[in-house]
């Protein structure tokens, strides 16, 4: 059996808060390994923030749409925004002895760790990020 | 996310509650350790045994928090990370940069 849910909000950081507590309120009791929710409602928090500064640079009349689907054993996010793209490969390490003591830039290592595969998929309506995560789903 | 604060012997300790995650949480956490600084109290515990949630924009708030303290020729711990926290401070490599202690009465004794 497979579940889904889907959100599109504005570029404002304020509102990400109810869509990771909506999308967690979604998983919440289906995975079989509580820590998977949470890690899974921080990678999701950071993708929304990303998209929201980075892809759409807060501008409020810009949408990010996120999707989450889970089958019996993966959950799936898509978080698409309408920004003009980036390179991964270009993001810095935020691990450096000199980004170590930065305050941002760690969004996406953190994905990275609590993810099993992460995606870009840039095209002219903007960056699509899409993150897998094994994971033993209940039966429902 | 919710602060309190309070003063044991000569540490201040800050309490936040529930969620940590940048937005209006970062300004209310940055004025309370700027008006701490401002007051000459540098020696600073964060007990973090009552937040549930963090992400890197609460750990940005930290970070920030500690470099703001230890500019001013103080510091700032943390206490009570749950193992959460911990594991963000561990894949994020910041447990090299906080001291970090597993009761607030340690890390208040740190400052002795």
């Amino acid at each position: 059996m497979e579940h889904s849910k889907e959100i599109t909000i504005n570029s404002d950081l304020s509102l990400v808060d109810n869509v990771v507590q909506e999308i967690y309120g979604f998983l919440d009791g289906k995975m079989i390994i509580e820590d998977h929710c949470h890690n899974l409602s921080v990678a999701l928090s950071e993708a929304l923030n990303n998209a929201i500064i980075h892809g759409n640079k807060n501008d409020k009349t810009k949408k990010v749409n996120v999707k989450v689907t889970i089958n019996s054993n993966m959950v799936e996010f898509r978080v698409k925004d309408e920004g003009e793209g980036f390179k991964p490969e270009e993001v810095p390490d935020p691990c450096t002895e000199e980004n170590l003591c930065k305050p941002t830039g760690r969004g996406l290592h953190i994905i990275r760790h609590f993810m099993d595969e992460v995606e870009f998929k840039n095209d002219k309506t903007g960056t699509l990020v899409v993150m897998r995560k094994k994971a033993k789903i209940k039966d429902t | 996310m919710r602060l309190e604060t309070g003063e044991q012997y000569n540490a201040v300790v800050i309490t936040p509650k529930g969620k940590m995650m940048g937005g209006p949480d970062a300004n209310k956490f940055h004025k309370t350790i700027k008006d701490f600084v401002d007051d000459k109290k540098t020696n600073i515990v964060v007990d973090l045994g009552n937040i549930n949630w963090m992400n890197s924009s609460g750990l940005g708030i930290l970070i920030s928090s500690m470099t703001s303290v230890r500019n001013a020729g103080g510091d700032l711990v943390i206490a009570r990370p749950s193992k959460k926290i911990n594991t963000l401070l561990i894949i994020t490599q910041l447990e090299k940069i906080f001291k970090s202690y597993d009761t607030v009465e340690e890390a208040v004794n740190s400052f002795k």
